[in-house]
């Protein structure tokens, strides 16, 4: 088992890997995104308090929670990395970096596009706001400490830190609405227990989180080939994948030969 | 059962007079996912033209050794048909 799942660490075998995932993960996430966001925009019952502007939650919630949920899947990749020297727990680092700041992003943008209607301001400097800003930072600190290492195992080791010391961020993010007094309502559906929104509400939003969740699955698939090929360039494998065989001197001669 | 919640569809872009917020937030979270997903799609095509381009520069390169190669051994034969050694080929391109 432990043999089997160190096979993966070999780049021929993790870009196999994603080349079988990637399509998987592109139709769980066009579908169940589409079913998702019709279903929120159109059928979704009103709020009784906010109206229509509740349905920024569909975007609001899976975004937020899935920026946190990408960032502790790239510290677990660092850790690896770290750890066993793992040249691919890096690349996917790397890969999926860029798609959880674009997560965190869209949770702050449309989390003040709602705060402007509800609570009658674009941001206010409270814990939960200000914690998730740090994790935009703190991808955008991973992003580009990576890059600016020549040496891009030594970047992996340097920006993989940066991201196991910022998990910390994760449970902050978390619990700030229990710890500080703030304008953000507390936790809905991830309570222990029963979660506090009715089930019409409820599935459309699972059913838009399952959807965000597959949708950064497929764009870090994708960034992780790009990064896997970019890094083994030069090597046989690549060429023998995109370009047939590395020619030699001795088949180029009797290419010559034949053509004459 | 499950039954649309607006009247209209002008209703529905209407959003309960909340247009303006929700159809920002969508329209944003739609072109930032878009443009990551995009972006991630060209940089590969890139990558792989460029392997295909490099690996076809490394073809012609090898071809065109090889063609120096038996030009010269013919040229050399011509002058002295018994010398077979120094098949050096000079001026080396490098891949």
């Amino acid at each position: 088992m432990w043999k089997w799942i160190n096979s993966f660490a070999k780049p021929e075998k993790a870009y196999w890997l994603c080349d079988v995932l990637q399509n998987w993960f592109a139709a769980v996430a066009t579908t169940s995104l589409i079913i998702g966001i019709v279903w929120g925009l159109g059928y979704a019952p009103q709020d009784y308090q906010q109206g229509d502007s509740f349905r920024i939650i569909y975007i609001h919630v899976p975004s937020a929670i899935l920026a946190m949920g990408a960032y502790v899947a790239m510290a677990i990749a660092a850790l690896v990395g770290v750890v066993w020297q793992w040249r691919t727990a890096f690349m996917f680092m790397i890969a999926i970096a860029p798609v959880g700041a674009v997560m965190t992003f869209i949770s702050l943008f449309t989390g003040s596009f709602w705060g402007k209607p509800m609570w009658g301001t674009w941001w206010i400097w409270d814990a939960r706001l200000t914690s998730q800003l740090i994790l935009l930072f703190l991808y955008l600190g991973v992003i580009s400490l990576y890059s600016a290492f020549e040496d891009k195992q030594q970047a992996g080791k340097a920006a993989g830190v940066m991201a196991m010391v910022g998990v910390i961020n994760i449970p902050i993010i978390h619990f700030s609405v229990e710890w500080w007094n703030t304008l953000h309502q507390g936790a809905t559906i991830t309570k222990i227990g029963k979660p506090s929104i009715a089930p019409e509400m409820l599935w459309p939003l699972l059913i838009c989180i399952l959807g965000f969740a597959a949708f950064i699955g497929w764009v870090t698939i994708v960034r992780m080939k790009n990064e896997i090929i970019l890094r083994d360039l030069h090597r046989p494998w690549v060429a023998q994948r995109f370009g047939g065989a590395e020619i030699g001197p001795a088949d180029a001669s009797a290419n010559a030969q034949g053509k004459r | 059962m499950m039954m649309f919640q607006f009247d209209s569809i002008s209703d529905f872009f209407n959003m309960g007079g909340y247009a303006f917020f929700v159809w920002a937030s969508f329209i944003c979270t739609f072109f930032c996912m878009a443009g990551v997903l995009i972006q991630s799609l060209v940089v590969s095509k890139k990558i792989k033209q460029g392997v295909q381009k490099e690996k076809a520069r490394a073809e012609r390169i090898m071809a065109d050794r090889a063609q120096r190669k038996l030009k010269q051994q013919a040229k050399r034969e011509a002058q002295d048909p018994n010398n077979i050694d120094n098949t050096e080929v000079f001026d080396e391109p490098k891949t």
